[in-house]
């Protein structure tokens, strides 16, 4: 795939020579700024125990369903890493160290680099997305993400022409991620999806959630959404982040290549082999609603796959 | 010595039910007091699909450690036993009914047509109700307690071979 003419730098983005001699107090003075700002956001926030993240920008993505509570999102997980079991992983999780973190960028890009969590984060002004999350066991959840575009480091990157993949893999650490002492699963888990899936403008890597940063259970401190997929595809935990011209054997792909695809795209047409993906039970509800196509994403997303045999390629 | 111990039957019988209740009795308190946990269903579903399970093997157990001469007096709580796993087999098919497919029959017969697992659990739970149906007076007395005794385990073997298939293949 051939990426667009590269973003042109104008006369108009170089930094004014008097901000750039004075950038130590300018960067002093923005982060006063933000913090001062912050302050509402410290009351504002969920109050949920965790450091309240500064949002510049709120979109409801998820046709104003009601948000799955903060209790139900971070005590049902889905973390191999530290259990099978779904409602441990809060307190397996509960010493994991997000810090020190650093996320490395490699691979067919012009950019290759290894970034700090927190200097990665500064980078991009962080917003809310609330979007459904589709689990391919059959359940489902509405959650306010705090993220930026994963386009956004794509375009720092520069990917090589030949980068058609994006492959994210998370930690590799028994020592805190007790679940990686059996194999489970392959480790450390590895997923990927289409450059055009990564540049699309739904795709995120979010820092955090419910105004706050992300509890360990939950990924933290940086994880993937690409909410028209199962949720498996939204990798968690992240140290790599690498562009690749194959198509990458995913973690799940190896684990029941019978049952787990690619793709992965939420199809309420295409059954997983064990059961049916046309209902879903909506974490808080008592019954089942319809699964929705790309997660009620089609239209933003459907042209991506067009013409494609969305049951070959699950 | 155990064997001689004389508990008044109305009491010996309520004990038992209440007993045989409990597992409910805990689901019902931690539904009210929110702590089923985020699927509340789900863990409804395995709570009941469990206990049936766990009544077949203390059914088992009763009847065959009853052999041994100081175990005698478990005999007489093998039919709790068996009541309890056509109790929460009951419960397990009506929470699968209601909360998965809406008591939905053309829902359930399509589920069951694409998936083996829900056809074993409907084998399952239809031998139970046989091997509770025919230990009822009026059946037991028409077809003889002999044969009965044959029919019995002819039933409930297979329903616990059976009950355990869904179980197993639902590791993901």
């Amino acid at each position: 795939m051939s990426i667009e003419k590269d973003p042109e730098i104008n006369e108009s983005d170089v930094t004014p020579k008097e901000v750039y001699l004075d950038r130590r107090e300018f960067m002093a003075a923005s982060v006063s700024a933000a913090a001062a700002a912050a302050f509402p956001a410290l009351t504002e926030a969920g109050g949920h125990g965790g450091t309240p993240l500064k949002i510049d920008k709120r979109v409801d993505y998820a046709s104003k369903e009601e948000q799955t509570s903060y209790k139900s999102a971070a005590s049902y997980n889905n973390f191999y890493e530290f259990s099978t079991e779904k409602e441990g992983i809060a307190e397996l999780s509960k010493d994991f160290r997000p810090r020190p973190w650093t996320v490395t960028v490699e691979g067919l890009v012009k950019k290759p680099k290894r970034y700090d969590i927190d200097a990665l984060t500064r980078l991009f002004p962080l917003e809310e997305r609330i979007y459904r999350m589709r689990c391919v066991e059959g359940w489902s959840m509405v959650i306010p993400w705090v993220g930026f575009p994963l386009d956004g480091l794509i375009k720092l990157s520069e990917p090589e022409s030949n980068a058609k993949f994006v492959e994210f893999t998370t930690l590799h650490d028994p020592s805190q991620m007790i679940g990686q002492r059996r194999e489970v699963l392959q480790w450390p888990y590895v997923e990927a999806i289409r450059l055009d899936e990564a540049v699309h403008p739904l795709t995120i890597l979010s820092v955090g959630m419910y105004g706050e940063v992300l509890p360990n259970q939950n990924g933290a401190p940086l994880r993937l959404v690409v909410p028209w997929k199962y949720g498996f595809k939204s990798i968690k935990s992240i140290v790599k982040i690498r562009f690749t011209q194959q198509m990458p054997i995913t973690s799940w792909m190896q684990a029941g290549p019978q049952e787990y695809g690619f793709y992965a795209n939420v199809n309420p047409n295409v059954d997983h082999p064990r059961w049916s993906q046309a209902t879903e039970r909506r974490i808080g509800e008592l019954l089942r609603r319809k699964t929705l196509m790309f997660n009620g994403y089609a239209e933003q997303v459907a042209a991506l796959y067009a013409g494609m045999d969305l049951r070959k390629n699950f | 010595m155990i064997n001689s111990i004389k508990i008044p039957s109305i009491i010996n019988k309520t004990a038992t039910a209440l007993v045989v209740l409990i597992p409910l009795a805990y689901l019902v308190c931690a539904w009210l007091t929110e702590q089923l946990g985020a699927n509340a269903v789900e863990k409804v579903l395995h709570t009941t699909g469990d206990w049936a399970l766990n009544f077949i093997i203390l059914a088992m157990a009763a009847r065959t450690l009853s052999g041994l001469a100081w175990l005698k007096w478990l005999a007489s709580y093998h039919r709790a036993a068996g009541l309890g796993v056509f109790f929460y087999a009951t419960l397990h098919f009506l929470t699968y009914a209601a909360f998965e497919h809406n008591f939905s029959i053309s829902e359930i017969i399509s589920d069951a047509a694409r998936h083996t697992r829900i056809i074993f659990g409907a084998l399952a739970y239809m031998l139970t109700g046989v091997a509770v149906v025919m230990m009822l007076p009026a059946i037991l007395r028409r077809i003889g307690f002999r044969r009965v005794r044959h029919l019995h385990k002819a039933a409930v073997y297979p329903a616990a071979i059976a009950a355990a298939v869904p179980y197993v293949w639902l590791v993901k």
